[in-house]
Order: C-alpha cells, then sequence, then structure tokens
C-alpha cells in the first residue's frame, strides 16, 4: 500500500509560491534599486540594499525572531494538533463531524475576531487571570500584548484550526486494521501510536507542519496586533518600512529574504520527506 | 495452542443483535470454521475472541483460562486480516518481526525466527522489501508468518482469501492447511464460501442471523444438515415435504412423494408431524421407466423439464407426477426434455431436518 505523500508536499508549495511569489514580484524588482526617500526609487541596479541588511543586527535579529517564532509556534501547533486530529478521526460517534464542522468554521473566522478573544481572555482583570491569582498560581496578571509569547500564542490560535484539518485528513488515511494488528501482535496503545502511527502519519505532519510554517512566516495580523510594536518579525518590519518610512526598497528587500527564507525551509523539508520515504521503498 | 471455549457469547449493537447467546467449543489443535451469509456475525465472533469487540453477555476461555477482560495485545493470539494490514513502513523482516519486538525477544533470535518463518512460507529471499513490493499472494503469506511469530495460542483469520483470484485462492487454501497441520495450531477461520470450509477444516459451524445452527465435520454438515438454511447453504439440496408415519428405533417411516420408507432421523418428529426431507442433487439418479430397480433403491416417476449443461455434469429438473420438483445431478447422457423416467434414490441418502416443516 502506498500512501501518495509527495502529493501533500505540493500544496506547501504551491501556498508558499501563490503566497510569496506572486504577490511580491513588483517587490521584488524595487530591492534592487536604492531608496531616493518618499518612495521613490533610484534607476540603477545596485545591491545596497542587500548589503545593508546583512550589515545590520536589527534586521537580522528581526529575521531571526520571525523564523525562530515561526517555528517554535509550528511545533507547538503539531503537538497540539496531532492528538485533536487523531481523536477526530478515530471517533466513531456523531459529534465528531459536529466537532469537525467547528473546527472548519473557527478557520473561517478572521485572525482579528481571534486576537480580540485572546485579549478579552488575557485581560488583567479577566477571568482567567482572577482565576490563577486566587489559586496562587501566579503573582502578576499574565498578559498577551507586547509579548513574544503572547504573538506565539496568537500565532497558535491562528493556525491551529488548519493544521487539524489538515492533520485529520492525514489521520484518516491510516487504517484502523493497522491499529489492530499492532495491538494483536501485543504492543499496548502508547507503543502502538509510536511504532505505527506516528511514522506512518511522519511525512504528513511534516507537510502539515510546513503549511503552519508557511503561514506564521507571512502572519501580519496577529504579530501586529499583539506585538504592539514591541515585537517586530518581518512581516510587522515591511509593513513599517512601507508604509511609515515609505522605503520600497528597503522593505521589497525584507521582502524577499523573507520569501528565500521561507522557500529554502520548504525545499529542505521537502528533501527530508522524500528521503524518509526512499527509506522506505515508497516511491514517489 | 489451546482449546477455545465461548460460553453464552452475545453481541448487541443498539437494537440490532450482531451475535445471539452461543456456546462453542473448539478443541486444541483444530481447524474451525464459521461459515455464513454476510452480516450473520463471523466477524464479529471472531473480533470477540481476539479482543477488539466487548462482548455483551458471556465469557472466553483460551486453555481454561477467563480471558474475556483482557485487552487484545495480551491474549497472545495472531491474527491474519482480510486487507492483510502489513505494516506499510516496514520491512517484510520487520513485519514478521513485530511482535517479537513487542515481547523484547533479543535481536539475533528474532533474525533467526524470521528466517525460519520466511522459509515456511517459502519466501525466504524477500526479508528486506516493502510490502508495497509483493504480490497479493505474497502479502498474505507474509500476514500468515508475522501472526505466527511469536508462537500464538490462538490462530484466527477473516476471510483471509477473499481477495485472491480462484487459482491462488485454492493454492493459498492448501498450504495454509499444511501448515495448519504442522503446527497443531488452534485455528478459527472465517469464510463465507463453502468449498473454503468443506476443503480446510476439521470442524463447520454453519451461521446464520447471529446463531449456529450447525457444528459439525464438513461431511456431516453436507450429508446430514440439520436445517433448512444449512442444507440450502451449503450446496444444492432438494427439499420435499413428508409426513411422519411413525417412529421405528432410531428413525422415522414417513409417507412422501407417494411412496413410504424409513430413514434416520436425529430429531423428535413422532407420528403425523409434517416434516421436510433433504436429498442432494448428485444422490439422485435418472433410469429409464421400465428398468428394474436395486432391492434398496425407491424411485418416482416423472417428466423432464429442464436440462443444464455443465461440462462434467448435467442437472436436469424433473417433475415428479405428485407435483414435486427434483433437481438432479448425474453424468452427462442424452435425455430430452420432455422424456418420462425414474428418479431412482436410497432413504439412506436422505435427511430429515429437525425444525418443523
Ligand atoms: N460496529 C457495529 N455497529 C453496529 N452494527 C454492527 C457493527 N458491527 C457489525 N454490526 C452488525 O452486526 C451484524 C453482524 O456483522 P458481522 O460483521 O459480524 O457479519 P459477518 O458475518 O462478518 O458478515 P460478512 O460476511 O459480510 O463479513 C451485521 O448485521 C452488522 O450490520
Ligand atoms: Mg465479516
Amino acid at each position: 500500500m502506498t500512501l501518495p505523500w509527495p502529493r501533500f508536499l505540493l500544496p506547501p508549495l504551491v501556498l508558499s509560491l501563490a503566497l510569496l511569489v506572486g504577490s511580491m514580484y513588483v517587490f521584488l524588482k524595487g530591492s534592487f534599486h536604492a531608496d531616493l526617500g518618499v518612495g521613490r526609487l533610484g534607476e540603477a541596479f545596485t545591491l545596497a540594499n542587500y548589503r545593508k541588511l546583512f550589515a545590520d543586527s536589527f534586521y537580522l535579529n528581526s529575521l531571526w525572531l520571525t523564523v525562530q517564532l515561526s517555528a517554535v509556534t509550528t511545533l507547538l501547533t503539531i503537538v497540539v494538533g496531532v492528538p485533536v486530529a487523531y481523536v477526530l478521526a478515530r471517533m466513531r460517534s456523531r459529534w465528531g463531524p459536529v466537532l469537525l464542522a467547528v473546527i472548519v468554521a473557527a478557520s473561517f473566522v478572521t485572525i482579528v475576531i481571534k486576537v480580540l478573544g485572546l485579549n478579552i481572555i488575557f485581560a488583567a482583570n479577566g477571568g482567567l487571570n482572577r482565576l490563577l491569582l486566587e489559586l496562587g498560581m501566579i503573582a502578576q496578571p499574565l498578559t498577551i500584548a507586547g509579548k513574544v509569547e503572547g504573538v506565539a500564542i496568537g500565532l497558535l490560535y491562528f493556525t491551529l484550526a488548519f493544521i487539524v484539518i489538515l492533520l485529520y485528513s492525514v489521520m484518516l488515511t491510516i487504517p484502523r486494521s493497522l491499529e489492530e494488528a499492532a495491538q494483536n501482535l501485543g504492543a499496548s496503545r502508547w507503543r502502538m501510536h509510536w511504532r505505527v502511527i506516528l511514522p506512518l502519519a511522519l511525512p504528513g505532519i511534516i507537510a502539515s507542519g510546513l503549511i503552519g510554517f508557511n503561514l506564521c512566516m507571512g502572519a501580519f495580523t496577529s504579530a501586529a496586533l499583539i506585538g504592539a510594536g514591541k515585537i517586530l518579525t518581518l512581516p510587522v518590519l515591511i509593513q513599517r518600512t512601507v508604509i511609515f518610512d515609505t522605503k520600497y526598497g528597503m522593505g521589497a528587500t525584507l521582502a524577499v529574504v523573507l520569501l528565500v527564507t521561507g522557500l529554502a525551509v520548504n525545499l529542505l523539508s521537502i528533501l527530508l520527506v522524500s528521503r524518509l520515504n526512499a527509506a522506505r521503498g515508497m516511491t514517489a | 495452542m489451546a482449546a477455545v471455549m465461548l460460553s453464552g457469547i452475545s453481541k448487541r449493537y443498539g437494537d440490532t443483535a450482531a451475535v445471539l447467546p452461543l456456546d462453542l467449543s473448539v478443541r486444541d489443535g483444530e481447524f474451525l470454521t464459521l461459515l455464513g451469509p454476510s452480516g450473520c456475525g463471523k466477524t464479529t465472533t471472531l473480533r470477540m475472541i481476539a479482543g477488539f469487540v466487548a462482548p455483551s453477555t458471556g465469557h472466553i476461555a483460551v486453555a481454561g483460562d477467563d480471558i474475556t477482560g483482557l485487552p487484545p495485545q495480551r491474549r497472545n493470539m495472531g491474527m491474519v486480516f482480510q486487507d492483510y494490514s502489513l505494516f506499510p513502513h516496514l520491512t517484510i523482516a520487520d513485519n514478521i518481526a513485530f511482535a517479537l519486538v513487542e515481547r523484547r525477544v533479543p535481536a539475533a533470535q528474532r533474525a533467526q525466527r524470521v528466517k525460519e518463518l520466511l522459509e515456511l512460507i517459502r519466501l525466504p529471499h524477500i526479508a528486506g522489501r516493502f510490502p508495497s513490493e509483493l504480490s497479493g499472494g505474497q502479502q498474505q503469506r507474509v500476514a500468515l508468518a508475522r501472526a505466527l511469530a511469536h508462537t500464538p495460542r490462538v490462530l484466527l483469520m477473516d476471510e483471509p482469501f477473499g481477495a485472491l483470484d480462484a487459482k491462488l485462492r485454492e493454492t493459498m487454501q492448501e498450504e495454509l492447511r499444511a501448515i495448519q497441520t504442522s503446527l497443531r495450531i488452534t485455528t478459527i477461520f472465517v469464510t463465507h464460501d463453502q468449498a473454503e470450509a468443506m476443503r480446510m477444516s476439521d470442524r463447520i459451524a454453519v451461521m446464520n442471523q447471529g446463531r449456529i445452527e450447525q457444528l459439525d465435520a464438513p461431511r456431516t454438515v453436507y450429508d446430514l444438515p440439520r436445517t433448512r438454511f444449512v442444507a440450502d447453504f451449503v450446496g444444492k439440496i432438494n427439499f420435499v415435504d413428508a409426513t411422519v408415519v411413525r417412529r421405528c428405533g432410531d428413525g422415522v417411516e414417513v409417507d412422501s412423494l407417494g411412496l413410504r420408507f424409513a430413514l434416520a432421523a436425529a430429531n423428535t418428529a413422532a407420528a403425523g408431524d409434517r416434516v421436510t426431507l433433504a436429498i442432494r442433487p448428485e444422490r439422485l439418479y435418472l433410469a429409464p421407466v421400465d428398468e428394474v430397480a436395486p432391492a434398496d433403491a425407491l424411485s418416482i416417476e416423472g417428466a423432464i423439464e429442464h436440462i443444464a449443461f455443465l461440462g462434467n455434469v448435467m442437472h436436469t429438473e424433473v417433475r415428479a407426477t405428485d407435483g414435486t420438483r427434483l433437481l438432479v445431478e448425474s453424468q452427462p447422457a442424452d435425455w430430452t426434455v420432455g422424456a418420462r423416467l425414474r428418479v431412482r434414490f436410497r432413504p439412506t441418502d436422505a435427511s430429515v431436518l429437525t425444525e418443523a416443516a
């Protein structure tokens, strides 16, 4: 039985291309021209923007923060999403489809509304903080505004529904009879997950993780709204460079670097999965 | 290897009863087949034994130990699934060694055992391949080897050959039976194919609507079916109405087809009861009207209504003078539709069904 894993890897690639390459084609050109102020670009072809970017730790830190934040958030999302997707896929009760529908609906809700919800949950005098304070589990109210952790929570909230839906379809491709075979041969539930479910789902998990990573890398709204100007991820920085500083050339350069970094991570992961599949005798 | 006892086992799903309370005792080393039409509860019964379905009532014991509450992984059984269910991410060797790894068998011993099993299924060269690189028949053999690796107490198989073509199926049936006989492993086999059940089993449990209707050796199930369902499900058969005249010894004397004769009957039919006789088409003989019958044979007159030529045999439908239609299976002969003839049979070849007519 061959699962069409390589096909799972196409969506992340296509998505990255559509999101990054398509919409930023204009910027691509702009990145090779110097900013002359008030939005005008120089005529001459130059690598000055790139030189500046890679010499300035401000920009490099922002790039590193974006990659780190996206990677950590994606990992968290996968850790939360895999069990949810598994349970949903194996659910026999008629509440299964209802729950799935709720999650699909949640993925349609704009991140602006979700951030609003997060702000209410984490309000200094909100229910959650009052409860934790009263239980003595925290000394200060937990807040998310202007904090990296807050942005991570926002990004997780943003991608979780998509990831769960993707992982759900991955779990559906694993026949239940394989679980029974493993149990029949003496594997406990835990061992069965370790030896059968996880290895079989791994390529799909990586592909879903890639989509989550791409979504995080390009996420502007939650980073801007929760970060409150203190957490400068690349998308936020690009917006500031373009809108506040009207430096279209530098903005474009940042966009290109974001694009190339994203693509590099995608390509590396695809390579990894093909290796994984080749090792299992599954040809693409 | 061990005997398996089911006592009062049943399974309900909401309002539907998948399996009605049944008792079944599988002997040590026996090849027992659960045979029946789709939806009769074969799979449910097998899955209760494997531990994948919790019985609604009853107990299951293996070699005297009650295992009703044990999870599947602690039952020490080997199961072969209809779709093979080999692990696609593991090599054939790793598939076969799966249960051995769970039992912490040292690597060297594992390798030795895998080698033995690959020889048993006569595929010694495929250890390093993946399931997707094998044919259906090869995957089936590997599934069997994997189920046997940990020397389970019982081997369970749910329609394992359902997906194979007729020729391969026959080969696999013979191989399985040979392996089972050499290992003397208690085997419970599920199929809806009566020929398959006949060919392989020590005993057959014929199931219908969640019940076991008859549990006997293949020969007995075929020759002396107890119920109309069993008679009908296992091969072709003629049903003939009869009235019991009186009981005599172990059997009854009946009035049927305008004849009066005695035959063995396990049931308690009394004088005056209406019963059904069952007789196989190949136990009926066609004879010219004027031919003298042997002393132990009975015969009735009739006319041929229909003839079907099937190559090695011929199926002839005869309408007897009393209106009963009889199907006769015989060597191809030169009979023609409409010809008058006599249908002969021995009373000992007919059986009395236990249920009322
Ligand atoms: N999980 C379930 N929920 C509800 N009903 C079920 C379930 N499993 C089986 N049944 C019902 O129980 C009955 C017996 O099913 P079972 O699968 O044991 O039949 P079977 O003899 O194996 O048939 P087949 O030859 O088609 O495999 C059927 O009527 C089936 O619809
Ligand atoms: Mg079945």
